[in-house]
C-alpha cells in the first residue's frame, strides 16, 4: 500500500495543469500505484471545468464553417477517427505510460551513470530545463552516498523498496524532502530499487553527479 | 435543432447529459450538427480560458489557435469518450487544458532550444494528463460531484474564489499564484484548502 502521496496542493496543481512537466512526471507516476489520488484528480479537475464554465466567453474569428473545412482538408482526419487513442496508463504495465515513452521501453539501454558500485542514475529529458529529473537504481542492500539537499526534491519508488532514517518507502510513495535535509537512503536486500527523482536547480552549475558528491567531500574534509 | 434529449430527466441531470449526447452522435455518426452545438458553446469559452494566460504575450495567435486544435480533438477523439466514465463538458475542458500547456510550451524559446533533437520521445501533456481515467470515477459521481459544486461554490469567499480561479484557470502553480495575488505562500495555500473543504472536495487527512 502506498503510504505517502502528493499533497493538496500539489493534486490541485497538477488537476489544474500548472506543474511544471519534471513534477507532474512525478505526480501522475504515483498516480499509476494509487486509485485514491486519481479520484482526487478527476474531482479537482471537475471543479476546474465548473471554473471554466463560469469564464465570461470571447467570440472567435474563425466561425464553424471555417472550422470544418479546416477539419476536411486534414488527409488524416479518417485515419485518426479509427485508430484507438490510449493515453492513459495501464495496470498491465509495470511502469508509468510517461516513463515508458521517456525511457522508449528499454531501461538497460539508457545512459546510466555510476557512482559507486550500488548506485546509478539516468538523466531524461522532461523538457523542463530547471529541474533535472532522473531514474536512480540503488542495488539491493546498497545505500546512496550521504547527501545535503539544496533545492526541493521529489522522489517517487518505482520497483523494489527503500528506507532511510525515517520510513521504510514502496512502490508508488511519493517523498519530498525540501532544501536542507541531509538522508542516507538504502535498499532493501532482497530486490534492486528503482526511483523517479527530479531536483529543482536553483542557479547553480552542478549536476547531480557534482551535488552528490560535494556534500562527501565536505565531511571529509571535516573529517566526520 | 436536434432532439436527441430525454425530456423526462431532472434538469439537473438533463443539462450535463446534453454534451454527453451530442458528443456520442459526433463519436457514432460524425454529426456535424451536434458538433456546431458543442463549437458554439465551448469554442468561446475555450477562447477565454486561453486569454487567462496572462504572462504570454502570444495570448491572441495563441487563443484562436487553442480554440481550434481543441475543437479539432473533441471533433476526432470523440470516439475515445466514455460517457459512463465522465462529464462531457470535463472532458472537454481536459482535452482544452492539455492543449493549452502543450501549446505554451511550442511557444516558449526555451523549451524549444532545450529538446530540438530528441523530438521522438518528447513528452507532450496527454502522456502525463490523461483525458480518459479508467476505473476510479463514473458518470453519476462526476455529474453529482460538479453538481454540489456549482451549488456552494457561490458561498465561497471572494478571497478563496480568487485564489482557486487563479490556479485553475490562469495556469499558475500554488508558488506562482502567490506571486501574482502578492500573498505569502501560506496564505494562498490556507484559502485554497478553506475553498476545497467547503466545496467538500476531499483533501489531506
Amino acid at each position: 500500500m502506498t503510504k505517502y502521496h502528493p499533497d493538496t496542493r500539489f493534486i490541485s496543481d497538477f488537476a489544474a495543469g500548472s506543474l511544471p512537466l519534471s513534477q507532474a512526471l512525478c505526480v501522475s507516476a504515483h498516480l499509476h500505484y494509487c486509485d485514491d489520488c486519481k479520484q482526487k484528480v478527476e474531482q479537482l479537475t471537475d471543479l476546474g471545468s465548473v471554473l471554466f464554465d463560469k469564464i465570461s466567453p470571447m467570440n472567435l474569428e474563425q466561425d464553424f464553417s471555417s472550422l470544418m473545412q479546416r477539419i476536411d482538408s486534414m488527409p488524416e482526419n479518417n485515419a485518426q477517427f479509427n485508430s484507438e487513442v490510449i493515453t492513459a496508463s495501464t495496470k498491465s504495465s509495470p511502469l508509468p505510460a510517461a516513463l515508458n515513452k521517456l525511457t522508449n521501453n528499454d531501461l538497460d539501454s539508457l545512459n546510466w551513470q555510476g557512482i559507486g558500485k550500488n548506485f546509478r542514475y539516468s538523466e531524461l529529458n522532461t523538457g523542463d530545463s530547471i529541474r533535472e529529473t532522473s531514474l536512480i537504481n540503488i542495488k539491493a542492500g546498497g545505500n546512496v552516498p550521504r547527501h545535503l539537499h539544496k533545492g526541493d526534491e521529489i522522489t517517487v519508488v518505482l520497483k523494489g523498496s527503500f528506507s532511510d532514517q525515517d520510513d521504510h518507502y514502496l512502490a508508488g510513495d511519493f517523498i519530498v524532502r525540501t532544501s536542507g535535509e541531509i538522508h542516507t537512503p538504502v535498499a532493501s536486500q532482497d530486490e534492486d530499487c528503482l526511483c523517479l527523482s527530479t531536483l529543482e536547480e536553483p542557479i547553480q552549475m552542478t549536476n547531480w553527479f557534482y551535488r552528490l558528491l560535494m556534500p562527501l567531500f565536505k565531511q571529509s574534509a571535516q573529517a566526520l | 435543432m436536434l432532439q436527441l434529449m430525454q425530456h423526462k430527466e431532472p434538469d439537473k441531470v438533463k443539462a450535463a447529459n446534453k454534451w454527453n449526447t451530442l458528443l456520442i452522435a459526433i463519436s457514432q455518426d460524425r454529426n456535424r450538427a451536434a458538433f456546431k452545438e458543442i463549437f458554439e458553446h465551448f469554442a468561446p469559452l475555450i477562447k477565454a480560458y486561453a486569454f487567462k494566460v496572462t504572462e504570454l504575450s502570444k495570448a491572441e495567435i495563441l487563443a484562436e489557435e487553442l480554440a481550434q486544435e481543441t475543437m479539432i480533438k473533441v471533433w476526432n477523439k470523440a470516439h475515445t469518450f466514455k460517457p459512463d466514465k465522465a462529464a462531457a463538458g470535463t472532458w472537454i475542458f481536459t482535452i482544452a487544458r492539455n492543449t493549452r500547456i502543450d501549446l505554451i510550451r511550442k511557444y516558449s524559446k526555451q523549451w524549444k532550444a532545450n529538446v530540438s533533437e530528441f523530438d521522438e520521445n518528447v513528452l507532450t501533456a496527454d502522456d502525463i494528463w490523461p483525458d480518459q481515467n479508467d476505473d476510479v470515477y463514473n458518470q453519476l459521481e462526476a455529474i453529482s460531484n460538479k453538481q454540489r459544486i456549482l451549488e456552494l461554490i457561490n458561498e465561497l469567499p471572494i478571497e478563496q474564489l480568487t485564489v482557486i480561479k487563479t490556479i485553475f484557470l490562469d495556469g499558475l502553480s500554488h508558488s506562482e499564484a502567490a506571486k501574482k495575488l502578492k500573498l505569502p505562500l501560506g496564505t494562498v495555500k490556507s484559502r485554497a484548502r478553506l475553498a476545497l473543504q467547503k466545496l467538500k472536495l476531499t483533501i489531506d487527512v
